[in-house]
């Protein structure tokens, strides 16, 4: 059989990729060593999808869970995938530079594959977006029977094809879109724009109303109506400035808040909200789309509350929070200046700010 | 400590990015007309020195703008050492040169610091615990590139011939010398990957101990010496560089320590 190995079992490594990876032995490796024996502890764990109204479990238990790379054998892969977290990729071991197989990076930033090529030192990793929300968790039912289950939608795993994947190993994934790397920038602008801005925008609104899931905060009326905002925002956006099909764009905005509003995902507020910094790094799903907007002509009203809302996220448990807590020390115009990079007295910087001063929940 | 660091470089940043005051030079200190006084040296001088005493009382203040009580433990003690603006005569001439750096040194370790420039608005937090946090990413590269070389204001134990090799070995080893008039500019630029070599000559302590960590985990080779308060350093990551450098300080009799771990003590010799 052939064998894969996931970097990380999280959201996306233990609840989504078991379903694409079927036909595979899965070895799991990830750092966080009482998950690790937990799983091992309980042969496996359950991940739930969602099909419309209803859940199908998926039993993972043809696989190995392993927090010590030195516990795996590295020579007889055939797929890697890391999916850890963009800010944890300086933390992997250097070992997996032997992986004979080629990598994929889901990590959100196609700027990671080029980090991973360099701290690898391994030029046969490439980029990967997975089109679907996973949580981190599942419903208290669910967690009853196993406390490591999670919820995930049936989403779309697109996995750039730079010629040099072999046709067997695309016939045991039948359900991934092998895509050029043209289309995978298409694919990623819908995605890093319509989908993850207002997902991570309706987490900090999320925050801000004390809501625990996702789909709480989508039932709020005021919520929806400013997320609708944004994502019309958005779409303008990239129907100005990109070459991309129109219809496409439409197609793909249409479905994003029902898929926020999902009541059987389950998807916790901190866990779509978290590292809110790193959401608002210049050429980002926030901040950088804020640019765009301003630079195609379109008011970016709401992505502009949307940021001021990133800026409200202080939950103590958060790495970013040590930074957002303090920021009427710093004030907004020098906390925008050097911890996102923007400057106050831009246009970007102006609309922030003054977003920022009059924001109210 | 992160929280009390954060709180000061959040301090230190607004300052930088809101001062406008007048940038007069109000006093020359130590007879060196490069050593001056600004009124933005004493505004983040108070703003850090009230987060300290607020937050941690008990806590030495080792600052530029203050005199050294020789009676006190510091380093032993956990202790503050500030330069509150480095690059003063830069600001006071309309240079964008200047920062604030900060470390906290208890049983003579470096336990955090803190970094911020007003050059590109740079900020960078070092914690023991939790690491670095920098909004500037290091680039290594393979070019030739120049050093910088600090020396103090205040006369120092230098003589004619230590200077020359110096000069001689950043001629032959790298692209020149570059000044920004900072040493803490210089240092950040050889974080940034502009320069290769950061060498300091019986310096003072506050203006680059803060960086000894930060250097660290950016795998930049390092090694000095403390005396009196002042320091000399090498920071580089040119390998032959550093190890010519360090022969020629050792041939002058200052035997540099290698800061090669954040438990390498910080003593006042």
């Amino acid at each position: 059989m052939a064998k894969a190995l996931i970097v990380g079992a999280g959201a996306i490594g233990r609840g989504y990729l078991p379903w694409e990876l079927k036909s595979f032995d899965l070895t799991f490796y990830d750092a966080n060593v009482d998950l690790i024996q937990r799983l091992k502890k309980n042969g496996g764990y359950n991940t739930f999808m969602c099909f419309d109204s209803h859940l199908e479990k998926y039993h993972v238990e043809n696989a190995s869970f392993e927090s010590s790379i030195k516990d795996i054998n590295l020579e007889n892969f055939d797929i890697a995938i890391i999916c850890v977290g963009p800010r944890n990729l300086k933390y992997l071991p250097l070992d997996l530079g032997s992986l004979k197989c080629p990598i994929y990076s889901l990590e959100n930033d196609s700027a990671t594959v080029y980090e991973l090529r360099n701290l690898l030192n391994k030029s046969n990793i490439y980029f990967g977006v997975p089109d679907v929300i996973t949580s981190l968790t599942a419903s208290p039912e669910n967690l009853k029977d196993d406390i490591n289950s999670l919820h995930t939608e049936n989403g779309v795993l697109y996995l750039e094809d730079h010629g040099d994947i072999s046709q067997d190993l695309k016939e045991l994934m039948p359900g991934v879109e092998w895509i050029s790397k043209k289309r995978m920038i298409k694919e990623w602008d819908a995605k890093l724009y319509i989908h993850n801005t207002p997902h991570c925008i309706a987490a900090f609104y999320g925050y801000l109303n004390n809501c625990e899931y996702v789909h709480d905060a989508l039932a709020i009326d005021s919520v929806k109506l400013k997320l609708n905002g944004v994502v019309d925002e958005v779409l303008q956006t990239l129907k100005i400035l990109t070459n991309h099909d129109h219809d496409f764009l439409e197609w793909y905005a249409k479905k994003e808040i029902s898929r926020f509003s999902n009541k059987l995902l389950y998807d916790p507020v901190k866990r779509v909200a978290r590292q809110p910094l790193r959401k608002l790094e210049s050429g980002g799903r926030l901040v950088g789309i804020l640019k765009l907007a301003l630079e195609a002509g379109v008011m970016p009203i709401n992505l502009a509350n949307g940021i001021a809302a990133s800026l409200k996220y202080d939950l103590e448990e958060d790495q970013d929070s040590i930074y957002l807590k303090n920021i009427d020390s710093i004030g907004i115009e020098a906390f925008l200046s050097f911890m996102v990079r923007v400057d106050p007295s831009s246009v970007e910087g102006k609309l922030i700010v003054s977003a920022y001063k009059n924001f109210k929940t | 400590m992160e929280n009390i660091i954060t709180k000061i470089a959040f301090a230190a940043a607004k300052h930088l990015e809101s001062s406008d005051l007048s940038n007069d030079v109000i006093l020359t200190k130590n007879n060196n007309s490069r050593d001056v006084v600004t009124s933005l040296d004493y505004l983040l001088n108070n703003s850090i020195k009230q987060i300290i005493e607020e937050d941690m009382p008990e806590a030495l203040i080792l600052s530029e703008e203050d005199p050294i009580d020789q009676n006190l433990g510091y380093f032993k003690d956990l202790t503050f050492v500030i330069d509150p603006l480095d690059g003063s005569q830069n600001f006071s001439l309309g240079f964008p040169f200047y920062s604030s750096v900060i470390a906290a040194i208890e049983d003579n370790k470096i336990i955090a610091s803190a970094v911020v420039s007003n050059f590109n608005k740079q900020l960078i937090i070092w914690d023991k615990k939790k690491g670095l946090k920098l909004n500037i990413n290091n680039v290594i590269s393979e070019r030739t590139l120049p050093s910088y070389f600090a020396y103090s204001p205040i006369k120092t134990s230098v003589n004619d011939n230590f200077i020359f090799k110096i000069i001689t070995n950043i001629d032959e080893y790298s692209s020149g010398i570059y000044r920004w008039g900072s040493a803490s500019n210089g240092l950040l630029e050889l974080i940034n990957g502009r320069l290769q070599t950061f060498v300091a000559y019986e310096i003072r302590i506050w203006d680059c101990i803060a960086f000894l960590p930060i250097l660290l985990e950016r795998k930049i080779n390092i090694a000095f010496s403390l005396n009196n308060f002042n320091i000399s350093l090498i920071a580089s990551t040119n390998i032959e560089q550093f190890e010519s450098l360090m022969k020629t300080f050792k041939s002058n009799s200052i035997n540099l320590v290698n800061y090669n771990s954040i438990d390498v003590g910080i003593k006042n010799g």
